[in-house]
Parts: C-alpha cells; structure tokens; sequence
C-alpha cells in the first residue's frame, strides 16, 4: 500500500575515522591503517517499526539519539549495516534549512530545481508553478534571485515545493522551526491536509507543541535505540520523564505534574540561538537567549525571574534576574519571559541553565527549576577558565626600549 | 549480521519511461543551473568559454610555427583540435573530482541519484565543446581550404566515446574524492602532466620511437587522431584506432559507474 514504512532491525554504524577528519595521503602514510576496526559505533541499531498510509509519527530524543541518522536511511541515503527499510511510493524530504537553493538562481528558477530534485517532471512542475508561488507567499520577489532572501523566505519556498510534489512519505526534520508563526501554522495546515489525503508523516522536532498538532503516534529514540513506540500522550509523557534535564528545549517537568505543584509555575525553560531556534551547542560569543514561561491564576502580582549559568564544575558563572534588569512583570496569567545576551562570551565546555521564580519582595520561592537546561559552548582558544572575551595577541618591542629608541632619535 | 540492500528496496520499482524522463529533466535543469549560475553574471557570458581555448589557439600556433616550427601542415587546425579535446576532458576531469563532495547537500538527498552529480559536469563541459565546434569546423575549412563531408559523419561518434570515456574517469574521481581527498590536488597535477604527455600541440610520436609508448598507449591520444583525420587530414578516422577507442571508453564508463553506483552507497558515512 502506498504511504506505509516497514523497518525492520535497520542498523547503520560508523567508522570513527570516516568523521571529522577527512582521510589525506599524508593520515594514511603517519598512521597506517590500524585505527580502522576499533571505532565504530552505532548511529542507529534494532530499530524496528511501521507506520501505516496516513500516520504522522512524530520522532523525538535527545540530539544525537540518530533520529536524523535514522529519517535518512528511511529516506535511502546511505546503506543500512544491518536490517531494512521498506518504503511505498514517492518520497518527498526537508531535512536540510538551505534544502538545496541555488544563490544565484531566481526563486522560480529554484522551484524549477527542486522539483525536478523532489521527482517532478518539468512539465508537472510548469502546472504547478503557480500554486507553488500562491502557498509560498514570495509572488513579488519570485523574479529576484535567492541570495536576497531571508532564510525564511527561503524555508517557504522550499517548503512550498515540497508539499506541492505529491509524496507519499513525507520527511521534516527540524525545519519547521523557521519562519514566521503564521507560515508556520499555515505549513501545519498543510501537512495536516496532506495526511488527511494519505500522505504518511515523519517529522522530528524538538518542539513539543509541534508534534501535538500535528502527530498521532511517537518514536521516542535515544542513544540509536527506540525506546517507545506509541499513541502520543503515553510516548510524550515517557520522553518528558526520562530526559527533562538533558534537553535544552525539554519543559521543565511533565506538565501534568506541574499542575498540580502551585499556583505558578515555570515552564519551558529552553535556550534558545539569535533567531529564537532551540540550540544545543553555541560558539563562544555569539548570542544567546535563555526562554522561560511563566505560568499563573493571576494571583501573583510582579514576580521576580532569575536565569543563573553554571559551569560543568558547578561554578555559577552568571546570575541574574528580572528586578536587576529593571522589568517589572506586572500581572499575567501566561508570560513569556527570555533574556538575549548580546555575546555569550564563555570558555568551551558544559553549562546548564537553572531558572528560579520569586515573589516580588524576594521571601517566597515560588519555583525552582535546577538544570533545566544544558548546552555546550565551542570554539574560542581557552586553555582553562570560565570566561572567553574577544582576545588579540601582539608582538613588538618592550616599551622601555621603544622609549629609549624614541629619545636617541630626537637627539 | 545481514547487510541488506535497503538501497534497491527504497528505489523506485522499475525504470520506466517516466522515471527515464526525470532523470533526464533533472539533468537538463543541474545543467542549466550549471551554466546559469557560471555566467549569467558576466558581461560576455558564455562567450568566456571559447576565449580560454582561442588564446591558448593563438599562442600555440605563433610559438610552434615562428619561434620554434614544428613543421606540422595546417598547424592551425592540428592544435584548435588538440586544445578543445583536452579542455573538455580535462576540465570535466578537474570539476567532476569534487563534485559529490561540493554538492553534498544534493548528494544526501532522499531520492537524488548523485551519479548525475559527476555526469553533469561532463555535460556541462561538453556544451561547451559542441558550442566550440562551429569555430573549429570554420578554422578547419579556411585551414585547409576544404571540409570532406563523409568523414565528418563519423565526428558525432568520435564525440560520443570521448564523452563516455571522460564520464567512466569522472566517476571514478569523484568517487575516490569522497574517501580520499588527495584525489583533488592528484587530479590537478595529473592534468597538467597529460597536456605535456598527450600530443595536443606536438605531432603524435610515433610508433618505434623513444617513448613511443606515451602516444600510442594514450587513449586520448588515439582520440585526438581520430578528431584531425577528420578535420585535418579529411579521411575517415582508421578503423582500428576507433576500435580500441570504443572497447576502451565502455570499459571504462562500466567500471567507472560501477564503482561510483557501490561507493555511493556509503557516501553519507564520509560526507
């Protein structure tokens, strides 16, 4: 039947060598070929599932739990070390933002591409030209190359192509994010439209939210293994438990717990990049946004909301809070509260976040949330320490000397 | 452990015409890409591609028939011949060894065949041979006063082995490159040893000579015979050398794309 997926067993494992570094001539020659059999590890092993025609089965886990790895080999990059994959009709793919644009082409030039990339004839994709720009919204920049875009703009046209190729498996990875709210509701729409029509979804997102409106069922993966397969909220509440403090976008606890702790509340406590999509790993001094929600009956009036940083040692390398910063926030029932750091300008290594919520006179605890979340800083030469400023190094003469040179000359 | 074939279980079921069809769309399209995003931006646009090849033709033909004579008739013509053979070929060679790890978005795509990756390389250098024909054949009959029509029939198929020989080189290259990314800086000196090696703008060494070997062991030698029997000498290209050529150019494009189809398989463990 078209749309069905049947996995059955797929492993797919990598060599430690094939990642990261590219092999040379001159790797080969220093290191021979020892290294080859001893590391390899498995990105995904003993999965086994199916989905029947029509299901979204939304995919959640931990980064680095193969859900990617696995949206792949469904997609047939790539082949399985062990077990298969079954697919029923055409597949139609979003697992990457760029998703193939060509800068110098105009967007239709790029509709053009894509579809013929998705599978279309370029006679089918001529008939749907016109649909295709109508979803994308982009009808009065379609003539301008691609390069001017935003990465919005850009998402939609992608976007539009992809739903407008007719697949019967469709896959999103992680795409969904970009965009502004009302293409995004609009896509969801969509997508809703396209199963309702028999299109099967697989859709990884770490965005709960996402994957309520739009799925029916759950994959909850870690560490290359699934660990429940099943109707939504049973499989959300099992991914909500067992990995609260390892997900940066995770909601602080199960919500259903949450309820029934106080009359206010934090909630999803998350870090965020500088275009508001959930991160894991920043590059040292670039910015960042913590994110926390706070949810009440209304009965607090201005509650204080503290975000603190702290290192893998336990070191609180930055705390700070709402009154300090001078916001007051009044009265509420929900209230989205982020703290944008212009530069996040720490030394590489694990941090997580903790929040802290507090009445406004500081003697009440509302809430406290310890490591709600994690993320790793890279980059920047920091040999140990918290802290990585801007650094330059410079060379030159003692100033002494300099001086001294200065006088003899001027004599 | 079983190694299953997930790839021929996930491909459509058969090729029919329509996915044939595709294929081909999909080709015509990268290809377009290809030449619009080269030149849509510059002044003479695609004209560029013809000035490389001429200036080489002009310094060639002042060098080997004033400074240093080769005493080679309608020398003109010879190297015009020699100098747009070897700019497809090598040129396809230097863009085809990069081109699954340039395009690895595409590459990693459900349903992309990257063996068009290299195969559009090869074609998009090729348009610009077929479009450099005409000056060839114009060089040709003012050259040497006259074109012999019969033996320009067989141009087409002299053209058709080149390009399946340049294909089965590229896709070996650009598969190796995914693994090995030496191939690149490899491929760059191999090419500019073969100009010297290949007979563009010496006379072909022959047979019972010093080195002999270089010319008559060198299929793109025999190429390049076979193009200035036809537009120098005006005969048909010999037999034999066409022979050779055609074993050796479906040889190679059937090793080439069997070894890309297998290595293909595991480009996503090394992209």
């Amino acid at each position: 039947m078209r749309g069905a997926i049947t996995v059955s067993n797929l492993g797919k494992r990598y060599r430690k060598h094939d990642r990261g570094r590219p092999s040379s001539l001159k790797g080969r020659i220093l290191s021979g070929y020892k290294q080859q059999a001893q590391s390899a590890f498995w990105g995904v092993r003993h999965v086994t599932f199916s989905v029947p025609p029509g299901r979204a089965v939304g995919i959640v886990g931990t980064n680095g739990a193969g859900k990617s790895t696995l949206l792949r080999l469904i997609g047939g990059v790539g082949l399985p070390d062990e077990g298969s994959v079954t697919i029923e009709g055409r597949i139609g793919a979003l697992l990457e933002i760029d998703a193939g644009l060509t800068e110098d082409l105009t967007g239709r030039e790029n509709v053009r591409l894509l579809g013929v990339i998705a599978g279309l004839l370029r006679s089918e994709i001529d008939e749907r030209m016109d649909a295709i720009i109508a979803f994308s919204e982009l009808a009065t920049f379609i003539d301008e190359p691609v390069r001017t875009y935003s990465t919005g703009m850009r998402m939609r046209l992608a976007f539009s192509v992809a739903i407008h190729t007719g697949p019967d498996v469709l896959l999103v990875d992680e795409v969904l994010a970009v965009g502004d709210q009302a293409f995004q509701r609009k896509c969801i729409a969509r997508i809703r439209e396209m199963q309702a029509g028999g299109c099967t979804i697989l859709l990884v997102s770490h965005d709960e939210a996402q994957i309520r409106t739009i799925c029916s069922d759950v994959l909850f993966m870690r560490e290359g293994r699934v660990l429940a397969y099943g109707p939504l909220d049973a499989t959300m509440a099992r991914y909500s438990q067992t990995q609260a403090p390892d997900a940066p976008t995770a909601p602080a606890h199960g919500g259903e717990e949450r309820g029934a702790r106080g009359p206010i509340a934090l909630e999803r406590i998350a870090v965020h990049d500088d275009r508001g999509r959930p991160v894991a790993t920043i590059a040292s001094g670039e910015a960042v946004m913590l994110h926390a929600q706070v949810r009440q009956n209304g009965l607090a009036l201005g509650p204080i909301v503290g975000f603190a940083i702290h290192d893998a040692q336990g070191t609180v390398c930055l705390q700070t809070n709402t009154a300090l910063g001078g916001v007051s926030l009044g009265a509420f029932e929900n209230l989205a509260v982020s703290l944008r750091m212009e530069r996040l300008d720490l030394a590489p290594g694990a941090y997580t976040v903790s929040a802290g919520l507090y009445s406004g006179d500081w003697q009440t605890i509302f809430d406290f949330v310890n490591e709600a979340a994690r993320f790793d800083v890279v980059g920047a030469q920091v040999e140990a320490g918290v802290v990585a400023p801007p650094m330059t190094w410079r060379t030159g003469a003692p100033a002494d000397q300099q001086h001294a040179a200065g006088t003899e000359a001027a004599e | 452990m079983t190694r299953a074939t997930a790839a021929s279980a996930v491909s459509p079921s058969s090729p029919s015409t329509r996915s044939l069809q595709q294929r081909l769309d999909l080709l015509v399209q990268l290809v377009l890409r290809d030449l619009k995003v080269r030149y849509q931006r510059s002044l003479i646009g695609i004209g560029w591609s013809l000035l490389k090849p001429l200036s080489q033709l002009i310094v060639f033909s002042i060098v080997f028939t004033r400074v240093l004579p080769l005493n080679i008739e309608n020398y003109t013509t010879f190297v015009f011949t020699g100098v747009l053979a070897w700019t497809w070929f090598s040129g396809s060679m230097t863009a085809a060894v990069g081109s699954v790890t340039a395009n690895k978005t595409l590459a990693m795509r459900p349903g992309f065949p990257s063996v068009l990756l290299p195969t559009l390389v090869v074609a998009s250098q090729g348009i610009h041979f077929v479009l450099a024909l005409p000056l060839l054949l114009l060089c040709a009959a003012i050259d040497t006063g006259s074109l012999a029509l019969v033996p320009l029939l067989a141009l087409p198929l002299v053209v058709a082995l080149q390009a399946l020989l340049t294909l089965g080189i590229a896709y070996l290259l650009a598969a190796l490159h995914v693994y090995f990314r030496d191939a690149e800086h490899l491929t760059g000196i191999a090419m500019m040893l073969g100009f010297y090696v290949t007979p563009v703008f010496y006379r072909p060494i022959p047979a019972g000579a010093d080195l002999e070997l270089l010319t008559t062991a060198n299929p793109l030698a025999w190429l390049l015979r076979c193009y200035r029997e036809v537009l120098v000498s005006h005969h048909l290209p010999p037999a034999m050398t066409m022979a050779e050529l055609l074993a050796v150019s479906v040889l190679a494009f059937g090793i080439g794309l069997a070894v890309f189809r297998r290595a293909a398989l595991r480009f996503d463990e090394a992209l």
